[in-house]
């Protein structure tokens, strides 16, 4: 057998350093050479393929109370005392030592972790008051999709069910703003997908596609807004399928429910 | 500002807010939410198909970067680089060590995909620009090779697990696999740099 090559060495350090990533194995990423590193931070790249999904104020609120609190009580620990594994002997051996006071000083322990836990709760309890800013910011939604619609430079792709369509009663329309990168889609005639499939919305550029959403309608008829950012470079056109969930790529072998290659201005 | 400038000081900033999350500031860890939450929670969200779950791994995370900030490696990996990772491997073994039920509408809608939106701040304005250009470039390889992609880092999978779940030739999938990653490093070369 041949010796492997330098290219198929470097090949074969390629997909081990990718399976590796793929298992969560982070110290795969722990190399100095330059070269690898280019493919980790690739690797993360991969990542910005998902939609980012905005926090509502009080789940930032409670995320970091609770990681704040979380530090709190490690990190005192690390930072002034012995290891956690070392201030337990010591405590143990104090306990023994200074019997009755020992047992006042773990009681006292007690009641500051119990403090800790009550402010923690006090927090969360706080976070609840933000959920009226998340009203808030849906009435700021909802202004900006009127901005979307209403703009000059507006543009409108008119979605329809091509021959063979499974959903030949529904109608959509996918309005763009280029300038914003941003994009609403509006679905008419939908019914439920069905116990373990979702609707799919996909970008057209050139001879591939790009998922752009996904969602399920609760009732038959039930309009459907969707409202996004990021519209991608050389879009050329839109089309919604029905896919199983968790697929990534459309299973083909029957027409899209809706489809549309155009783009009008009407302002 | 040219490339070599822009990477030293993204590698400035990022040591700076780093190094004062490893100091106990708040204000900091906040600023690491700002500008990658959304991301973060959009992965996690994509891996686990559960907005609650996602959350809770989300929640992990920023505990994990609070309490081993320490331990950030410039020299490793890009801070963004090293979030990723750390949220991609905690959804990944919460997918596989849970069963991912099948969603009913009613999760569905729970998890807001029907009124679904993304929110970009101030913060995110790189964040959105790496999606955009990462998500033309994954549109323009073929459906194959970004399949292999994707089941590697939504899924957790291996190549010889991608070979027997897609019904495929290890071979085959390690090929797709080569294919696409050297197109996109080629395609997203800039981007690529800025993080090294």
């Amino acid at each position: 057998m041949s010796e492997p090559t330098t290219r198929d060495r470097s090949d074969n350090e390629l997909l081990e350093l990718i399976d590796a990533l793929a298992r969560g194995d982070l110290e795969a990423a722990s190399v100095a050479e330059r070269r690898q590193r280019e493919w980790v931070e690739l690797f993360g790249l991969l990542g910005c393929e998902a939609e980012p999904l905005a926090f509502d104020p009080g789940l930032e609120e409670r995320l970091l109370g609770a990681t704040r609190g979380g530090f709190d009580e490690a990190n005192a620990e690390d930072a002034s005392r012995p290891r956690s594994g070392a201030w337990r002997l010591v405590a143990a051996v104090l306990l023994a030592l200074v019997g009755t006071n020992g047992w006042l000083l773990w009681r006292a322990k007690n009641a500051e972790r119990t403090v800790t836990r009550l402010e923690s709760e006090l927090e969360h309890a706080r976070a609840e008051d933000a959920r009226l800013a998340a009203a808030e910011q849906a009435a700021a939604e909802v202004r900006s999709r009127l901005d979307l619609v209403t703009s000059a430079d507006t543009e409108y792709c008119p979605l329809r069910p091509p021959a063979g369509s499974a959903a030949p009663q529904a109608r959509g329309t996918v309005i763009m703003q280029a300038k914003r990168d941003e994009w609403l889609l509006q679905v008419e005639g939908l019914g439920p997908a069905g116990e373990g499939y979702e609707y799919r919305l996909w970008f057209l550029i050139g001879d591939g596609y790009v998922a752009a959403a996904h969602f399920d309608v609760e009732a038959p008829d039930q309009p459907v807004q969707v409202h996004d950012r990021g519209l991608p470079a050389g879009m050329t056109g839109v089309m919604l399928t029905r896919e199983p969930l968790g697929v990534e790529n459309p299973r083909g072998g029957e027409p899209p429910l809706l489809f549309g290659d155009e783009r009008l201005r009407i302002l | 500002m040219s490339r070599e400038e822009r990477r030293q000081e993204r590698r400035r900033s990022e040591a700076e807010l780093i190094g004062a999350v490893a100091a106990g500031s708040s204000s900091a860890l906040t600023g690491i939410h700002e500008q990658y939450s959304s991301m973060l929670l959009g992965i996690a969200t994509r891996i686990l198909r559960n907005r609650s779950e996602a959350e809770e791994v989300l929640q992990e995370v920023f505990v994990q970067v609070w309490r081993q900030a320490r331990r950030y490696d410039p020299d490793r990996s890009s801070l963004s680089t090293w979030l990723v990772l750390l949220t991609r491997s905690r959804a990944i073994d919460r997918l596989r060590s849970r069963r991912v039920q099948q969603r009913t509408v009613a999760e569905v809608r729970e998890e807001g995909v029907v009124r679904h939106e993304s929110q970009s701040g101030p913060g995110n304005v790189l964040m959105r620009e790496r999606r955009r250009r990462l998500t033309a470039e994954m549109g323009r390889l073929p459906t194959e090779q970004r399949e292999v992609l994707e089941l590697a880092f939504f899924s957790g999978l291996t190549q010889r697990e991608i070979a027997a779940q897609t019904d495929t030739p290890l071979g085959t999938v390690k090929t797709r696999t080569l294919l696409a990653m050297r197109k996109l490093r080629e395609a997203l070369r800039e981007e690529i740099e800025e993080l090294l």
